[in-house]
Formats: structure tokens, C-alpha cells, sequence
């Protein structure tokens, strides 16, 4: 019956051959390893948090005074609503870390050299929107973590001279965190992101496509197997994997993404003892601590961001193999080792 | 390939399929669950104003009406020669909400000129039912319980 | 806020120092004026329960706090230090319901007669949440001997052992999402009320009331023990879960190895 429909369908708009030609007869290099996956896990977290996220809208007041009160409403009282919430928390944070992993991944086999530079670059703008995504979305059940640790990220911008007052402002929609920030972080949220990430990973994979993935720098890319079943049923293995550690922390370990701040309202006169950031944040904000001019933080960070963003134009080296990088491995490795200590500081401090 | 690769392939693939739905029937069940809100059955019928707030009898003026919310949608409570009728609001005919005219002493549907009398029967205009009455109880803090008559 | 670009700099310093330096409330109850020279009282202060919650010196005592020239002056309502005889009223202007009890009390009669008020047992400054260690040998039986204090804190034990263990089990709860305010707010009220009773100190009144207590205890326990309930049967759901995922990732490794190696 299903095979009728299949091939009615399949008379009008040739669907089998755009089937065959994405799928089961498109070919790529058959000594994948689980790093190329994490593409295919960023793809089926980004689904669930837009899932869950549609299904919180339905509760969620964006209004300061009901804010708080709807979230807790959802984790108590609506049906699964503790597990749905639980879920998004915990899949951003998730996302983030996979997110981390593939970029690092990428870095080290080479894979933003040429041909695929384009990819890179559109890669490290979602990445920058992620990261919006996740500042703009912590704000939301305006707890007292949420308040204060958007008050302290929303303040950075103040140190840059001359226009530093102003895009704070720009940013809050007032001179503090209000009823005017949660509105615009809202439509932000749930609309501008969704949409922008939506069409970001689409190009992003579409030149994939274009380019071929490319060919891990351990093999020399003769043989291939089809990307459907094969690498499907790989990336599903993964995917199931990852998703059985979100699972872990969702049902038995749900305090991580809820310290104990993150359980009270929003108090805009009293500020929390030991206030600070999301763990993917806290390397920026220790490093801002250390550096005594914080204006000259931002600019280091900038500049930091400026290099990583334009990488495959400063490393243009055909070499992939990562020990026979050594200049590169050595910057790789000390950011990376950086990054590291500077998050564990941030986190202890 | 043998008989036995041939069924071992069209059961492993099969278990693939099966691992696959399971996951979906599992992932859907707590969004289909979270859709369908609890009803509070617990909670006694209180009438409500507006904004949630339980009427209190002293509220409601002599040969005055008010309306209100109670657990079985908008309700229409009067009082008459002190005591309290309370009936459902919602007219019969095609849903609107009824008003209580003092002076002829009716129930009067704006929308298609129906009219009920005092007990809620249809005398007039479109409706082709009575409006529900409710049994009236007042709580000792003043509040309206209905009850179903 | 009209803050200049130089203060905006030190924004994020201050706020950390300030956060690291101050427990909250301390940054509440700001340093009034009387402790600079009142400096052995504020240490003992600092260590109590009120200052914790924020209430200071003038709370208490009257006076103006911020200004150290009319800082003990009657006008700006100071009533300075009670004798023994005022301490009652003097604590039992917010704690009302303590004094109430505790002017029906043996103890209360005796007070003129070298009975105890309130900071004989609870210290003037040195406040800590109470709880039933207080009824001890060393306050209790400076005066009479400790056997009917240990009647009175048998009574009560069991009750107060529930409710230290129930606001515990609230706490774990609260931490895992549950919003456990208004069972918490109960248990709250309970607990003060119980409190309250043993300023009594009369053990058989005290048993009396304590069967009260002890349903609205009772009655806590069980909604405490059904969320605890639903928590677990959630973690065994999750458990379950995982094991699937874990098998279903097995299981596609078996058929990518087997039915789809070249």
C-alpha cells in the first residue's frame, strides 16, 4: 500500500531519485569515526530544543511578575511539563558541549581548509548565536540566577569607550535588567534564533554537500561506503548515545543546570553571593577578572575571536594530519588547555 | 548469501525499525501527555468573578444579577426577595451570554432577542431549551457553591 | 542611573567584592552607627540569627541608626537596654505569641524572684535558630534540678526530630524543581507554633497540644513522602529509558558490523 503511494508520488515529482542520489547512492569515505557524527548530534538536540521550547511556549508568560510563577507552574503542575523543562535545560547545555567537541574536532583534522572555508565561517557564526541563544534563554525564567547572571554578561559592553554606555543600554532596552530586556530576549529567543540557527545549519550543510565531507586525514579517501543505511546508522548510533548521557543528567542529575540561585525568584535589590555565569562562559568571565583593564579584555577576547573565526585564512597549509602541524597543534593545544584551567578557575572561584 | 544470513538480515534490520518506533512512541508520550491538562475535579464549584476571586453573597444586591464564573463556564446568579437563584449564563440557542432584565423580571439573550423567564424556561425567541438551574448553598465564609440541580 | 564611565570600569569588581566580602543579608542590616562603639555586642550580633534575617540594633532598641550624633536619642524612639523584668515585652514586641506563652508559665511568675527571661537561655545578642537543644542541663538545671526539663523534652523530641527531618526532605525536593513553598510555609508555621508552646513549660499542657501538631506533622509527611514517591518512580522511568537508548545504540552497532560491513 505504502509502496503505491511511494510510487505515485514518485511518477510526479521523481522523489526515488533525489533518494538515490542524497542517500543511498551518495557516497562518502568509509573511515568515518564517531567525531563525524557530532554534526548529526547538534542536528537532533537542535530538534529537541526546538521541541520543548514550542511545547514551554505554551505555558510560559514573558512578563516579569509571571514569569517565574509559569515556569514553576510547568515543572509542578502541567503533565511531563518537569520533564519537557528539564530536558531544554539540560539539552542547551548539551548542545553547547557537543558544539565545543565538533569545533574541536574539526580543528585538529584540518577540515576547514580549503575547500570547505565557507563551512568554518558559517560554523562560527551559529556558534556565536548559540551562544546568544543560551544567554537570551537563561534570562527567561527570570530567577534570581538568571537576573543577575544576565546583569553581569549584559554589563561587559560598558568598558568600551565612547559607545559602551549606549549598547548596554541598546542591549537592556533600559539602564538595568527589566520587564523591557525580558521582551526583547524573548522575541529573540524564540523567534529571530530559531530561524536565523534554522537557515545557518541549512547552508551549513549544504555546502557540505557541495564539497563532499571531507576525507579523514588517516586514510586516503578511495574507499567509500553509502551515506544511507551506513553512515546513517552510525551517526543514529551516536546520536542514541549522547542522548542516553542528556537522559543521565536529566532524570538523576537535573541540579546541574539548576543551582540552588536558579530556584528563587528574581530579587532586582538583593545580589546573590558567588554570582557567575554558565560553565561555556566561565573562561571568558575569569579571564576578564585576571586581565586589570576590562575594556583590554574585551578587546584580547575580540581578538582571540577574530583569530578563530579566521582561521583557514591564516593556516592555509595543505597538511591535515595533525602531528605533522606543529605550530598549529601547539596554539591548539595551549587554547585548549587555557580554556580548560580558565573555566575550572571561574568555576572555583 | 544463505538462508540464515537472509533471516538473521531481515531480523536484525527489523529490531533496527523496532529500536527506531519505540523511541518515537516513547519521545511522543510526553508531549501528548503534557496537552492534555489535569482537570480539577477536587476543587469545589465556587462562583468566581473574573479574575478568580469567589463571589460573596453580600456582594450581590436584591433584585440585582451578576455574572460570574463557576466549573461549568460563565453562571448567572439573582437575587430575589432575598434569596439566591443561580443558573447557567449560556443560552441555549447558540451560546451567548444571557442578562437578567429586573423590571420584566426575564432572562434576556442579546444576541437573537431570546427570552427566559425566571426559572430559566425558554419563552421566547430562538432558544429551544431551558437554561440549567444550580442548587445554591452559601459556605459559611460567605462564598456560592453550586451543585447541579 | 546616572553612573559615570569611570564607575562603570569597576561595575563588575564591585560587585564581585561586594558579593565575596558580604553574605547577603549582612549587606541587608547595613553597619549601623551604634556599632562603633558597641563593637563587643556586634561581634556577638553578627553571629545571631537576626542578623541574618536583617534585623539590627535600632530594630530592637530604637534610635537612629545612620547618624551617630542622635544615634541613642529618646526622640528618635530609643528605649535603650530593659532591665529583667521589661525583657519579656522588650523581645515580645515581634514575638508575640512566645511571650503570650510564656506569661502563662511558671517561669514567667517567677521572675522577680530570680526566674529566667528570655535571654537567659537564649542570649541577649548571641541568638541561634532554636531548636531543642535548648532545654539542656546546663541552662535548665542552674536552677532546679533537670528532671522536669527532661520531661518536657521528651514530649517534645519526637515532634521536633519530625520536623528537622521533614524540613531536610523539603530541601531535597525543593533542589530537584519541586516547588515545595507551600508545604514549606505550613511547615514553617508548625514549627513556630510548636515552638511557642514550650515557653509553657508545662509538660502535660505541652503533650496536650503537641496532638495537633503532630496531624498537620502527619499530614506533611505524607504529601513530602508522595512527592518523594513520584520522584523515584521518575528516576526508575529514566532509568529504563537510558537502558533502551544504550541497547538501541548496541543494537545499530550489531547491524552496522554485521549486515552492513563490506
Amino acid at each position: 500500500m505504502i509502496r503505491r503511494i511511494i510510487s505515485a508520488i514518485d511518477e510526479r515529482i521523481k522523489l526515488l531519485e533525489i533518494y538515490r542520489e542524497q542517500m543511498s547512492h551518495y557516497m562518502v569515505p568509509s573511515g568515518l569515526n564517531f567525531w563525524y557524527s557530532m554534526g548529526a548530534v547538534l542536528i537532533a538536540v537542535f530538534c529537541i530544543e526546538v521541541v520543548t521550547g514550542i511545547f514551554l511556549l505554551m505555558n510560559y508568560v514573558p512578563y516579569t511578575k509571571e514569569a517565574f510563577e509559569s515556569v514553576t507552574y510547568i515543572s509542578n503542575t502541567v503533565p511531563a511539563g518537569w520533564l519537557i523543562r528539564r530536558v531544554h535545560a539540560v539539552g542547551a547545555n548539551m548542545f553547547v558541549l557537543v558544539l565545543f567537541l565538533h569545533m574541536f574536532s574539526v580543528a585538529i583534522m584540518g577540515s576547514y581548509k580549503k575547500p570547505r572555508e565557507i563551512h568554518w565561517f558559517v560554523g562560527c557564526f551559529i556558534l556565536g548565536i548559540t551562544l546568544v541563544t543560551c544567554l537570551s534563554g537563561y534570562l527567561l525564567p527570570w530567577s534570581q540566577l538568571s537576573y543577575w547572571a544576565t546583569t553581569v554578561a549584559t554589563s561587559f559592553p560598558g568598558s568600551i569607550p565612547v559607545v559602551g554606555d549606549w549598547l548596554v543600554y541598546f542591549m537592556r532596552g533600559s539602564n538595568i535588567v527589566s520587564q523591557e530586556t525580558m521582551g526583547r530576549f524573548f522575541a529573540m529567543h524564540v523567534s529571530l534564533i530559531p530561524f536565523t540557527l534554522l537557515t545557518l545549519i541549512s547552508i551549513h550543510i549544504f555546502v557540505m554537500r557541495r564539497t563532499g565531507i571531507s576525507v579523514p586525514p588517516w586514510t586516503d579517501g578511495t574507499k567509500k561506503m553509502p551515506f544511507f543505511p551506513h553512515f546513517v546508522i552510525e551517526d543514529l548510533k551516536i546520536i542514541y548515545f549522547f542522548l542516553a548521557v542528556l537522559f543521565v543528567f536529566v532524570f538523576f542529575y537535573p541540579q546541574i543546570s539548576f543551582p540552588p540561585d536558579a530556584l528563587d525568584p528574581a530579587d532586582p535589590l538583593s545580589t546573590p553571593a558567588h554570582i557567575k555565569p554558565e560553565w561555556y562562559f566561565l573562561a571568558n568571565y575569569q579571564m576578564l577578572k585576571l586581565v586589570p583593564n576590562e575594556f583590554l579584555g574585551i578587546v584580547l577576547q575580540g581578538i582571540v575571536a577574530f583569530l578563530i573565526f579566521f582561521l583557514p585564512i591564516l593556516d592555509r597549509k595543505e597538511e591535515r594530519m595533525a602531528w605533522k602541524r606543529p605550530i598549529f597543534g601547539t596554539i591548539i593545544f595551549l587554547g585548549i588547555i587555557a580554556f580548560i584551567i580558565l573555566t575550572i578557575w571561574g568555576y572555583c572561584s | 548469501m544463505t538462508e540464515t544470513d537472509i533471516a538473521k538480515r531481515n531480523f536484525l534490520t527489523k529490531l533496527v525499525g523496532g529500536v527506531l518506533g519505540v523511541t518515537a512512541v516513547i519521545f511522543a508520550a510526553p508531549f501528548v501527555r503534557y496537552l492534555i491538562p489535569k482537570k480539577n475535579s477536587g476543587d469545589a464549584n465556587i462562583l468566581t468573578s473574573a479574575d478568580g476571586k469567589p463571589v460573596l453573597e453580600k456582594e450581590i444586591k436584591e433584585n440585582s444579577s451578576f455574572v460570574g464564573f463557576s466549573k461549568s463556564g460563565p453562571t448567572i446568579i439573582i437575587k430575589r426577595d432575598g434569596k439566591l437563584r443561580a443558573l447557567s449564563a449560556v443560552c441555549t440557542h447558540l451560546g451567548c451570554l444571557v442578562k437578567w432584565i429586573p423590571n420584566e423580571g426575564v432572562f434576556f439573550c442579546p444576541c437573537h432577542a431570546g427570552k427566559f423567564d425566571a426559572n430559566g424556561v425558554n419563552i421566547s425567541g430562538p432558544p429551544p431549551e431551558p437554561l440549567t438551574v444550580y442548587n445554591v448553598t452559601v459556605v459559611e465564609d460567605g462564598t456560592i457553591a453550586l451543585e447541579k440541580s | 542611573m546616572n553612573i559615570k564611565i569611570d564607575a562603570k570600569k569597576y561595575f563588575i569588581p564591585c560587585i564581585l567584592f561586594l558579593a565575596s566580602c558580604f553574605l547577603l543579608p549582612l549587606a541587608f542590616a547595613e553597619d549601623s552607627a551604634c556599632l562603633s562603639c558597641h563593637e563587643d555586642v556586634a561581634k556577638d550580633w553578627r553571629e545571631s540569627i537576626h542578623a541574618e534575617n536583617g534585623i539590627s540594633c535600632h530594630n530592637c532598641h530604637g534610635g537612629n541608626p545612620k547618624n551617630i550624633d542622635n544615634a541613642m536619642d529618646p526622640k528618635e524612639g530609643f528605649i535603650g537596654k530593659p532591665s529583667e523584668a521589661e525583657v519579656p515585652a522588650f523581645c515580645g514586641k515581634c514575638h508575640v505569641g512566645v511571650k503570650e506563652n510564656y506569661t502563662k508559665s511558671a517561669h514567667s511568675i517567677n521572675l522577680t524572684r530570680g526566674g529566667p527571661n528570655c535571654v537567659t537561655c537564649h542570649t541577649s545578642h548571641k541568638q541561634k535558630r532554636a531548636n531543642i537543644s535548648l532545654i539542656s542541663k546546663n541552662l535548665c538545671a542552674q536552677c532546679h534540678s533537670f528532671e522536669r526539663a527532661e520531661k518536657i523534652r521528651n514530649a517534645m523530641i519526637m515532634s521536633e526530630t519530625e520536623i528537622t527531618e521533614l524540613e531536610k526532605r523539603m530541601e531535597a525536593l525543593r533542589i530537584q524543581g519541586h516547588d515545595v513553598r507551600p508545604a514549606k510555609n505550613a511547615l514553617f508555621a508548625t514549627r513556630n507554633n510548636f515552638h511557642r508552646l514550650t515557653h509553657v513549660v508545662n509538660a502535660d499542657l505541652i503533650l496536650k497540644e503537641t496532638t495537633g501538631i503532630n496531624t498537620e506533622i502527619k499530614r506533611l509527611k505524607a504529601e513530602i513522602a508522595a512527592n518523594e514517591a513520584t520522584e523515584v518512580k521518575r528516576k526508575i522511568f529514566g532509568a529504563i529509558f537510558i537502558i533502551f537508548l544504550l541497547i538501541g545504540a548496541l543494537i545499530f552497532w550489531w547491524y552496522r558490523n554485521t549486515i552492513l560491513s563490506e
